[in-house]
């Protein structure tokens, strides 16, 4: 029992230790844990094992995960337009720690030598603001449909029926249409026939989208749907990046900005197979440990 | 090194924590605790990873596979004793899994409260949901490695790299996952390529020609754009190929929407460049004009349809699409 005892022993002053910083060690995981939970969900598309009108299987992401818009397709049989993802080959894994690698010996002789970091922030401060304004509208475009979803959902349960859009092909016998704007038990509510415009009104507005096609041919085209919601996600996308830029950066804006980053760049990179993710966690494990310790 | 670019650097590369000033320090200091933007995304891949796994393998084991008899044309009609059976896949048909906010508003509360039959309700109800256990294992490796982290960090009093224990974490969790459900094929042959074939479990052996195909093209070297560029020369080469390769092309066309995703290599791509000037010289007169047309460059063209309220209305069940 003696190694046990002492193994706890060591590990009660570590424990005192981290009890003060409980609620920051919190904050830090949930933070991890958010990007990533939110961005893996985002990133599912129609798998290759599955059959969707012109057939899944070329992996055609075809809508989006937890925090997507609406994934029922609208009457015309259009889905929302989503980024196919770039995959990483093995080639790729293996390049990537050494890329790495010099650019970060590249910033720290720059930083040495101008003796500070002032011009190396400026410059990329520009870079990432730019890179910043789409990820944080996309992040934040999807965050107001997450809440419209729960505000004003197209479907909903109550009293044992569910309430919908009359002409989803799916529909069966216990499927009614929507009665009154507010959702689930506040459908009871009666309200004046204005109020209940109103809130139709809104809902239709919140709702509109405008659709931009680019087209380079019979064949090729896409679909870039804008609505409400991507207006003022990308304005207060703007503000909050050029806000960080010009007045301040408290630590909130800069975890936004972060998590935008994650969000994005989980929904867009992919590696293809299991074996080239193991490959590319491995490398970036040493790699890891060499920086950090020997450096 | 590394520390000092992350700490230089005031860009948003990193999360910072506001965290309470330590003892022996100036309390009108604000102290962090940072954790690398990298730390999050590269793990992040693979779980992300594991989670189309698994939205992957649900689908698959709901694929039905259909004996087709072929019968050769000398019988007509009448199957003798050696046929060709093909078996041919049924893919089930895909539902884009149901948003948190879904679940929230169709969920009953006998789903609450019935734990045990919570899966069937929900689907009855309309919840499109598939279990998960990759990714809830690698989220729990994730956490552990990050538990880890933490505790390292007060242990050795040194910033620690944060993927020296959430890699081992991550990766644990997840082959241990495969190991112990048995689908450590499935998961080495997982990928998301957008050729088919390669996901495909059945054996086409009345098309040799489809075999040599998916040997040519198997893998990508390149870019989205240049595969894309090159899947509309495919689609168009369906039309223009020369006679040698009709039976490429049969394999081709008769995998409709598979030509569309063959990526291939950069030999394969000059290969598909000499067809399309062999069978350029082929062409008769008109298909030569319509060639001419569809080569022409067109202009990018960009249409914006504003939204009507008619389509708002129609999309919410306001009103009946024939009442146009």
């Amino acid at each position: 029992m003696e190694p046990l005892e002492s193994a706890a022993a060591s590990m009660w002053p570590i424990l005192e230790e981290i009890k003060p910083l409980t609620l920051t060690y919190s904050h830090l995981i949930l933070s991890a844990i958010f990007p990533i939970y939110a961005g893996s969900q985002a990133s599912l598309h129609c798998p290759s094992s599955a059959a969707k009108k012109d057939s899944c299987a070329n992996g055609e992401p075809t809508s989006e995960g937890e925090m997507g818009s609406d994934e029922e397709s609208i009457d015309e049989g259009e889905d929302e337009g989503t980024v196919k993802m770039e995959g990483m080959s093995p080639l790729d894994a293996l390049l990537f720690p050494i890329m790495a690698a010099l650019t970060l010996t590249g910033l720290y002789i720059i930083i040495e030598w101008f003796e500070s970091a002032s011009i190396l922030n400026a410059l990329l401060g520009w870079y990432f603001s730019v890179f910043a304004l789409f990820s944080v509208s996309q992040f934040l475009s999807d965050c107001f449909n997450f809440i419209l979803g729960f505000v004003f959902p197209r479907r909903y349960l109550a009293g044992g029926f569910v309430y919908q859009n009359k002409y989803d092909i799916k529909s069966e016998g216990r499927l009614k249409v929507l009665p009154s704007p507010l959702p689930g038990a506040l459908s009871r509510i009666p309200l004046p026939v204005y109020v209940r415009k109103a809130l139709w009104n809104i809902q239709l507005f919140v709702r509109s989208k405008v659709v931009l096609k680019f087209s380079a041919g019979p064949s090729e085209s896409a679909k870039v749907y804008i609505g409400m919601i991507n207006l003022v996600a990308f304005v207060s996308a703007a503000v909050i990046v050029v806000s960080s830029n010009v007045v301040l950066k408290p630590w909130w804006l800069t975890n936004l900005m972060g998590f935008s980053f994650s969000y994005g760049s989980m929904q867009l990179v992919s590696p293809k197979t299991f074996a080239t993710g193991t490959l590319l966690l491995s490398v970036l494990f040493f790699y890891d440990i060499y920086m950090v310790f020997k450096t | 090194m590394m520390v000092t670019v992350a700490k230089s650097l005031d860009l948003p590369i990193k999360l910072v924590f506001p965290r309470p000033a330590p003892l022996d320090a100036d309390p009108k200091d604000v102290h962090h605790a940072m954790l690398g933007l990298g730390d999050i995304v590269i793990p992040g891949l693979m779980i992300a990873l594991a989670l189309r796994f698994d939205h992957y393998m649900y689908y698959r084991r709901l694929q039905v596979h259909k004996p087709v008899e072929v019968v050769s044309k000398e019988d007509q009609g009448q199957p003798v004793g050696n046929k060709e059976e093909n078996i041919s896949l049924v893919r089930p048909q895909y539902h884009a899994p149901s948003t948190m906010s879904q679940k929230f508003w169709l969920s009953s509360w006998s789903s609450l409260l019935l734990p045990g039959r919570r899966q069937q309700v929900q689907r009855a109800n309309g919840i499109i949901t598939f279990p998960k256990p990759y990714f809830y294992a690698s989220i729990k490796g994730y956490l552990s490695g990050l538990a880890a982290t933490l505790v390292s960090m007060h242990a050795m009093r040194h910033a620690q790299p944060a993927l020296l224990y959430l890699v081992p974490g991550v990766l644990l969790a997840i082959w241990l996952t495969g190991l112990f459900r048995g689908e450590l094929k499935e998961m080495w042959e997982y990928t998301e390529e957008p050729s088919g074939e390669e996901n495909r479990e059945v054996k086409d052996e009345s098309k040799p020609e489809s075999q040599s195909v998916k040997s040519m093209f198997r893998g990508s070297d390149l870019e989205a754009n240049e595969a894309r560029a090159l899947m509309g020369i495919l689609r168009w080469l369906r039309l223009t190929v020369k006679r040698e390769d009709v039976s490429k092309a049969k394999s081709h066309g008769s995998h409709t929407g598979t030509a569309d995703q063959l990526t291939p290599k950069d030999g394969a791509k000059e290969e598909a460049e000499e067809r399309i000037e062999e069978s350029m010289q082929d062409k008769g007169n008109e298909t030569n004009e319509a060639r001419e047309k569809k080569r022409s460059p067109y202009p990018l063209s960009i249409s914006i349809v504003w939204p009507s309220e008619r389509r708002a209305r129609t999309e919410l069940g306001l009103m009946s699409k024939k009442q146009e």
